[in-house]
Formats: C-alpha cells, sequence, structure tokens
C-alpha cells in the first residue's frame, strides 16, 4: 500500500481515526538528525503521530475540555435517565400542589424537586431528565445520518467530477435555496405525529415518531457538508499520492476510503459538532412550534411550550429545559471550536 | 457575467417548480383543510359541495397543481381554500409589518457586529474580545424562541413586583394605537422585544464572522506591506483592512437577509406578530395548501434573489473572483 506521505497541513494517518482526535499513537516516523542529537545528549524523544498532537492541542483548550466534561455529563444522565430521574416521567402526584393557591411546587430541595413541579404535580427534574434522552438521542443519530450522506455524496461528486459532480451538486442547490423551517415543518406535517409502520418486502419495523424528526433534520444538514468534502475531494485527487495509488492499481473505492477520506477526516469532525448543535436547537424549535416530538416522548422544547401556557407565572417551567439546551448546545460548540484547533493546523487560531 | 445572471435565473425557474411541487404535494397530503367545515353543524353540505367543487378538491394532486399553476399565474395566486378570500392582499400587509421588524433589527445587529467584531481582531485575546466571543457563543447556543420566552417571563415579573407593564409582549399594536405619530410611538413601543431577539441571534453570527475576516486581513501580507511602508495605524487598518474585511461580510449578510424575509417564523409567533411568519404557520395549522404556495413563492424569489445579489456584489468588490 502506498502510504500517503506526510504533507503539511493536512491531518492524516494510517489508523482508523477516533471521533475527538484520540486515537492510538502510530509507530515512530522516521526521525530527523535534530532527534539523534538529542538522543545522543541522552534526552528521551517520545515519537508522537499526528493524532497525539491533535490530541494535546485539544486538550489544551480549556472551554472544549470543559465542554467535553458536560457532554459526556449529560450523555451519562441521558443513558442512565431510569436510574437517576427520581420520579417517573408521568408521575402525577397532586400532593405537590398547593391546596390554598392551587399552584405548582416552586424549586425546592424538599423531595428532590429541585426544579419544581407541573400544574399535575409532575417532578420536573424528572421529565427534563428524559426530555434530554431524547434529544441527544435525536442529535446523535441526525449527527451520524447526515455525516454519511453528506460524505458520501460529497466523495463522489468530488472524485468523479463530471455530470456525477453537477447532478449532485444541482441537487444541494435546491435544498440551499429552499426556506430551511418552512420545509422541515410541511415535511415533519406531512410524515404525521405518530409511530409509522414501515413494510419494505417482508421486512415491517416501526419507525418512532422522533425518528421521523431526526429523518427530517438529516434531510436538510446534510447538505453543506457534502458541499466541503466534494471541495477537499476535488482538490486531494490531483495529488501525486493519489496517482501513486491509482498507479499501484488500487481500485476507486479504496482510494476514496484509505487514500483520500483519511484526509478530510479533520473538517469532517469539526463540520458533525456544528450539525449535532444545530439539530438540537432545531428539533427543540419544531418541538416548540408543536410539529415537532409528540408526546408521550418527552422532549425539552415540547415542555418549554407547556410551560409558556401555564401563564409565565411558573417561571421554573420555562427556565430550565431552555437553560439545559442551551448548555448542550453551548458544550458541543465549544468541543467543536477545539477540534478546529486540534485538527486543522493550518486555520489560524481564531478563538 | 450576464450570462452567469441569466443562467442563474433560468435554474431559479427549475427550483422554484421543484419546490413548489414538493411542497404543494406534502400539503395536499396532510390532513383534511375541510374537517372544521365538517364538524360544524350549522354549514349545509351544500356548502361544503361548493368549497369542494370550487377548489377541485376531488381531483388528483396533480391535476389540483395544474389548476393552482393557473390561478398563481393569472389571478395573483387565487383565494384562500375555506373563504375564498384573496390571498394576494394579506401577504402584502404582513410583508410590510415583517419588514419594518427585520430591516430594523438587521440594520442594529451589522452595525453592532461590525463594530465588535473589528474591536475583538484588532485586540485578539484581550478582555474585551474574550467577554465578546463568550456572549456570542452563548449567542449561537441558545434557542431563539426560548430567549423570546425568557424576556417575556422577565416583563411579566417586573410587572406583578413594580405593577409596571415596561413592554407589551404580544402583537404589533395596542388595541386603539391612533394615527400619525402616537401610532408609530406605539408600534416602536410593540417592536421592542422583538426586535432584540432577532438582533442577537443575528449579532451573535455575524460578530462571529466579522472577526474572522477581520483576523485574516490584518494578519495578511499587504497589510504588513502597508506597514512595512510607513502608513499610520489608523490608514493601515482603515483603508486597508478593513475595507477589505467588509466584502465576506456583504455576502453573508444579503444570505441570511434573503432568508430573514420570508419571516422571522419563530419570533412572530413567540410574540404574535402579523408577520409573514405567523402567517405561514397559521396556513400550515389550517391544512390550506394555497396561502402556503403564495407564500412559498415570495420567499423562495427572495432567498433566490439575494443570493444573486451576494455573488454579483462579492464579484464587484472583490476582482479576483471570476464566473464561469
Amino acid at each position: 500500500m502506498t502510504d500517503p506521505s506526510p504533507r503539511h497541513g493536512v491531518v492524516q494517518s494510517s489508523v482508523t481515526p477516533g471521533v475527538g482526535g484520540v486515537a492510538a499513537p502510530e509507530g515512530a516516523p522516521p526521525l530527523a538528525s535534530e532527534t539523534e542529537l538529542a538522543y545522543e545528549a541522552g534526552v528521551e524523544v517520545k515519537a508522537r503521530s499526528q493524532w497525539s498532537y491533535a490530541r494535546i492541542r485539544f486538550f489544551r483548550h480549556k472551554m472544549a475540555v470543559a465542554g467535553l466534561v458536560v457532554l459526556i455529563f449529560f450523555a451519562l444522565v441521558a443513558i442512565f435517565a431510569k436510574q437517576i430521574a427520581p420520579y417517573g416521567f408521568d408521575e402525577i402526584d397532586l400532593d405537590n400542589i398547593d391546596p390554598t393557591t392551587g399552584l405548582a411546587k416552586a424549586p425546592t430541595l424538599e423531595g428532590w424537586h429541585i426544579f419544581g413541579t407541573d400544574q399535575l404535580g409532575r417532578d420536573y427534574l424528572s421529565r427534563i431528565i428524559y426530555g434530554i434522552r431524547t434529544s441527544l438521542w435525536v442529535a446523535m443519530f441526525v449527527a451520524i445520518l447526515a455525516t454519511a450522506i453528506g460524505t458520501a455524496v460529497g466523495a463522489v461528486a468530488g472524485f468523479y467530477g463530471g455530470r456525477v459532480d453537477n447532478l449532485l451538486m444541482r441537487f444541494t442547490d435546491l435544498i440551499l435555496t429552499l426556506p430551511g423551517l418552512a420545509v422541515l415543518l410541511t415535511a415533519a406535517v406531512y410524515l404525521g405525529s405518530n409511530d409509522s409502520e414501515v413494510t419494505l418486502g417482508p421486512l415491517a419495523f416501526t419507525i418512532p415518531q422522533p425518528m421521523k424528526i431526526g429523518l427530517i433534520l438529516a434531510f436538510l444538514l446534510w447538505v453543506t457538508l457534502a458541499r466541503i468534502v466534494r471541495g477537499l475531494f476535488l482538490s486531494l485527487r490531483e495529488k501525486e499520492f493519489v496517482e501513486a495509488a491509482k498507479a499501484a492499481g488500487a481500485s476507486d473505492l479504496r482510494i476514496i476510503l484509505r487514500h483520500i477520506l483519511p484526509n478530510c477526516v479533520g473538517p469532517i469532525v469539526v463540520f458533525t459538532t456544528l450539525i449535532t448543535a444545530a439539530a438540537i436547537l432545531i428539533e427543540a424549535t419544531l418541538s416548540f412550534i408543536g410539529y415537532g416530538i409528540q408526546p408521550p416522548n418527552a422532549a425539552l422544547g415540547k415542555l418549554i411550550v407547556d410551560g409558556q401556557s401555564e401563564g409565565f407565572t411558573l417561571w421554573w417551567l420555562v427556565v430550565f429545559p431552555g437553560l439545559i439546551i442551551t448548555l448542550i448546545a453551548l458544550a458541543i460548540n465549544f468541543i467543536g471550536d477545539g477540534l478546529r484547533d486540534a485538527l486543522d493546523p493550518t486555520q489560524r487560531r481564531s478563538r | 457575467m450576464f450570462q452567469f445572471v441569466i443562467r442563474r435565473l433560468l435554474y431559479s425557474i427549475v427550483v422554484l417548480f421543484a419546490a413548489s411541487v414538493l411542497v404543494f404535494t406534502f400539503v395536499s397530503k396532510t390532513g383534511d383543510p375541510l374537517a372544521p367545515l365538517v364538524l360544524n353543524p350549522r354549514i349545509s353540505q351544500q356548502t361544503i359541495d361548493n368549497v369542494v367543487a370550487r377548489k377541485h378538491l376531488d381531483d388528483p394532486i396533480p391535476v389540483r397543481y395544474w389548476y393552482w399553476l393557473k390561478d398563481a399565474t393569472t389571478n395573483q395566486f387565487g383565494t384562500t381554500l375555506l373563504g375564498d378570500e384573496p390571498i394576494l392582499p394579506d401577504l402584502w400587509r404582513v410583508m410590510k409589518n415583517t419588514m419594518q421588524l427585520v430591516i430594523i433589527a438587521e440594520l442594529l445587529a451589522i452595525t453592532l457586529a461590525v463594530f465588535i467584531g473589528v474591536y475583538s481582531a484588532l485586540r485578539q485575546y484581550s478582555a474585551f474580545d474574550y467577554t465578546a466571543t463568550t456572549f456570542s457563543f452563548l449567542g449561537l447556543a441558545m434557542p431563539v424562541f426560548w430567549f423570546a420566552l425568557m424576556l417575556q417571563v422577565s416583563v411579566v415579573y417586573v410587572y406583578q413586583w413594580t405593577g409596571n407593564n415596561i413592554f407589551p409582549i404580544a402583537s404589533l399594536s395596542s388595541v386603539d394605537p391612533g394615527s400619525g405619530i402616537s401610532f408609530w410611538i406605539d408600534r416602536a413601543h410593540h417592536l421592542v422585544l422583538p426586535v432584540i431577539v432577532l438582533m442577537v441571534a443575528s449579532i451573535a453570527a455575524y460578530t462571529r464572522f466579522m472577526r474572522a475576516s477581520m483576523l485574516e486581513v490584518v494578519n495578511s501580507d499587504y497589510v504588513r506591506t502597508a506597514r512595512a511602508k510607513g502608513l499610520s495605524e489608523q490608514k493601515v487598518t482603515m483603508k486597508h483592512a478593513f475595507r477589505n474585511a467588509l466584502i465576506p461580510m456583504v455576502t453573508l449578510v444579503a444570505l441570511s437577509f434573503g432568508a430573514i424575509l420570508g419571516g422571522a417564523v419563530i419570533t412572530e409567533t413567540v410574540f404574535s406578530l402579523d408577520g409573514m411568519g405567523l402567517y405561514f404557520i397559521t396556513a400550515l395549522g389550517q391544512n390550506d395548501p394555497y396561502p402556503i404556495m403564495a407564500w412559498l413563492m415570495i420567499t423562495a424569489t427572495m432567498i433566490i434573489v439575494f443570493n444573486l445579489i451576494a455573488d454579483v456584489a462579492y464579484g464587484y468588490l472583490d476582482p479576483r473572483v471570476r464566473y464561469d
């Protein structure tokens, strides 16, 4: 296999890249004479791959590390929602309603209602925990799907060029010219507010309603990534190492996957974080307008709109779910910023 | 250049056609717009049949699309499904309202963002820069509707504590706004909160962009040359750096302005402002394809026109750009 020679400014590695630039260090690259001198002087020289440099740069970005910690925390909360939530998502307890004023409990330490309760006496902390679970699940689904589609389309368009490229790019043009939110909303109305039974030949399966929202979001969000990947492929396919791979008889698929794609990992990973943050915010917005995730599924946006309908006097119903959404989106954005610094050393640090 | 514009416009017609087919099918296939009529016992079957006959609801969707296309091109987008009211006058009214909101918010946002972005870039890593960066990250991470609701909640709480209603939290005018100057004062009072909401979202994005663009220019070779030949610092930043850093900003502003003219859907919904965005949401709730289609055509045209303006302006401002 012809390994691409390390070129300035492009993060590349022959090991499978892990998200976040965390991957096992490679074997020692050929050492320069400086290292030999250092060795003679008794200084131990550690071989570092591109990836361990990326990791060091990432962990130097304090906000990015903080973002990672916050995101991991929320991910754990989402995964262990059942174990963590002090009450059930729909557990009604009318004892939580003040008999004289008829109002729900404000945040209190008593009974662990630290986020208060709603007008049916349901514990708001538990409702939010289940909401985080749905939101993160949808965001992850969108990120994976949109990244996969965007990378595939961009790679094919950029590598083959010509008519294929033209057709695919006109299609991305079409999606970019549409008023995004309007298309999202009409599509959400079209797909309905229930789970769908889908039969594909012998296969029959259920698409849960949140997944449908995820599908719509992914359909709109892959486009920009496809254009970025296409641009990278257009320039990389002219490089000598691709020519060398062709001369060695590598198939198109092998050249795309093993030779060009690893050089695009930096921008793709950075853009995936942007997609994830966007997905969380758009999903919350859709749920807020009423065309997003439907009950009985929990959703942070839905919690906010329900809280709003209580007439603004129960502030905690509006404040806390929004605060959580902001925190998650902020954490993801900072991680993205750190990844950009770590994976794309050519770009001037514009932090 | 001329050829470029013509080709883009021809392509836009294809885009508009594809978009209209897509959305018409979506909206027509969902829900039953006649449901409120059927449920109402005071409306006779005859009335319902009339609506069905007038809008050809019994025909297959492609045929109905054809009727819509004829209405849209020869009859000013036709009429609404249930009330048979002309669509265009309503659309003009909401468009005027949206324009007021959007133009004020965008102008303020651009002015502030350019100032903050440039200053941040010139004093990179200063306290000002860090503060600005933190706030723009916050602005980008906050859901717009939540920020709007928080403002409303604060206004309500201020009212409960002090008895003062500092800002109206819904609609564009008071019940009896008066006329002349007092009408416009009343309107401005109503627009304060929505403008703040729209501004915060835009400022965050524009500031980040302006800062990055300015940083790139400040560190470029020709700015170093300008310094090296002994120009004053003010001349270097204002004449050489700033003017070039604005070029990408023009593109960004044109692009987002085109998109935002379709109505600040979220802001208008939260504050119940009678604008394009709320018009769309209302029509969507009624399953009425005709206002939605009219809205979509106007909005998509705006986006296309402003995209074109952005490209042409870029080519004009930056002579290195070539159209192929």
